[in-house]
């Protein structure tokens, strides 16, 4: 089951890659990735870090930056994902679309922070406006379709017992 | 995986992560991919290709999709255009028809010693067997019953009644009409006549008459109608005189269509206010 995941996220980022960018909204491009990390790590918390890392990678590898840069943004929203995931009820509705907006925030704070301290392009605040809001907007887009491609791939995780639910309080 | 081992595997990766990133950064190029980062991409080239070819063809696609939609309203627009400047050839052709006809009439005007007149054609007779038509000039204008009526080309017909802004034309055409006439060459004299037909008949030709047929039919001025001299008409055929008959006839082809007037000078009897 692992492969498939791996191609399904194999297959989003070449989607992302080649097809995504060539037409912008607003001038932003979705990143379908953010979901389909949010929707895996709830379903496998423990697969979080691990597919945000690896999607980071391939996504800095096949969008041209340095290595590293979106990995570590994904690899954060990955493993906050998977804690979610681990202590709160994944079920509820509106979760799925609140966690994609904020890991979209998140990332953005991430990047900007990394990008303004290793100096690697000129930041300024106003990706924080506009830009911000319509990627938040596109990401939410790909919500609904992460998560049912996600619940067709990879079954529910087993309730945790007593000690486990304990243990992680 | 235990809470604690999740952490450290977390920071593990953390820390890796940012080792990388900051080799990175620290790189002359910014970008140093490695021999699994070049490997990754290499295996990817073949599905990117194939992608991009997929989108490309279905952006040429959608392109061309749009771009018949454009070219429709284009070709509507364009049509319009083409329709409204068919409209404006043909009304300029109309008015330069027009003008031709009037210089042409004008040219007669100034050369006639008559005092003469233009009108407009506007209105005919439905009726088939009868032909006349009515000009927008009247007695109002000195058109009085007899005026005769003619064109650059020649003669058209006489006035036979008059209101006071119109006058009716009885045509050469019209078998109520007979106009005195000169064969030019020849000198034989004649009435020509009409038929309510195409071409009109010439009468009361001399038996001994030898009129070759081309022969120029003109006024003869006899009659009080037309002046002397107005072409009527070009001779046609000289029918051959029956046995014990006195006088010859043939046909003769009018000089002016009568079927397609549309201006005409009307000569105004001496006295008449001028124009």
């Amino acid at each position: 089951m692992a492969f498939v995941v791996a191609g399904l996220l194999l297959l989003t980022e070449l989607v992302h890659s080649v097809w995504l960018v060539r037409v912008p909204v607003w001038g932003q491009i979705p990143d379908p990735a953010i979901p389909l990390i949010i929707a895996i790590s709830f379903r496998r918390p423990d697969w979080g870090p691990v597919v945000g890392l690896g999607v980071g990678l391939l996504q800095d590898l096949l969008f041209g930056g340095s290595l590293g840069l979106f990995a570590l943004s994904k690899l954060i929203v990955g493993h906050g994902a998977g804690v979610l995931g681990r202590t709160v009820l994944v079920d509820q509705p509106l979760l799925p679309w609140i966690v994609t907006a904020l890991a979209t925030v998140l990332q953005q704070v991430i990047l900007v922070i990394v990008l303004a301290v290793t100096d690697l392009l000129p930041v300024s605040f106003g990706a924080f406006g506009q830009p911000l809001l319509a990627q938040v907007g596109l990401n939410l887009l790909a919500v609904w379709p992460a998560f049912a491609a996600t619940r067709l791939l990879l079954r529910a995780p087993r309730a945790a017992g007593p000690r486990e639910r304990f243990h992680v309080i | 995986m235990s809470g604690r081992r999740r952490t450290i595997f977390f920071l593990v990766m953390l820390l890796a992560v940012l080792v990388l990133l900051t080799g990175q950064v620290r790189g002359e190029d910014r970008r140093s991919l490695g021999p699994l980062g070049t490997g990754v991409l290499t295996a990817l080239a073949p599905l990117q290709t194939v992608m991009a070819r997929v989108a490309d063809s279905l952006s040429r696609s959608w392109q061309l999709y749009t771009e018949i939609g454009r070219l429709r309203v284009e070709n509507a627009r364009l049509r319009e255009e083409v329709q409204r400047l068919t409209r404006e050839v043909t009304r300029l052709r109309e008015t330069a028809q027009a003008a031709r006809r009037l210089e042409t009439l004008l040219a007669f005007k100034l050369q006639t010693p008559y005092r003469v007149v233009a009108a407009r054609v506007v209105g005919r007779d439905p009726a088939s067997w009868f032909a006349t038509i009515v000009v927008d000039r009247g007695s109002a204008d000195g058109v009085a019953r007899n005026s005769a009526v003619v064109t650059a080309e020649g003669a058209v017909g006489r006035v036979i009644e008059t209101t006071p802004f119109t006058a009716r034309v009885l045509l050469l055409s019209d078998p109520r009409s007979a106009v005195g006439v000169i064969l030019q060459h020849s000198r034989e004299i004649g009435v020509v006549e009409g038929n309510g037909q195409g071409d009109l008949q010439i009468k009361y030709l001399s038996r001994a008459s030898a009129v070759p047929p081309g022969d120029i039919v003109i006024t003869s001025g006899q009659g009080g109608v037309f002046p002397r001299g107005i072409v009527v008409g070009r001779l046609q055929t000289l029918h051959a005189a029956a046995s014990g008959a006195v006088f010859r006839e043939g046909t003769v082809r009018a000089a002016v269509d009568l079927g397609r007037l549309e201006e005409v000078l009307i000569l105004l009897p001496e006295g008449g206010p001028r124009h």
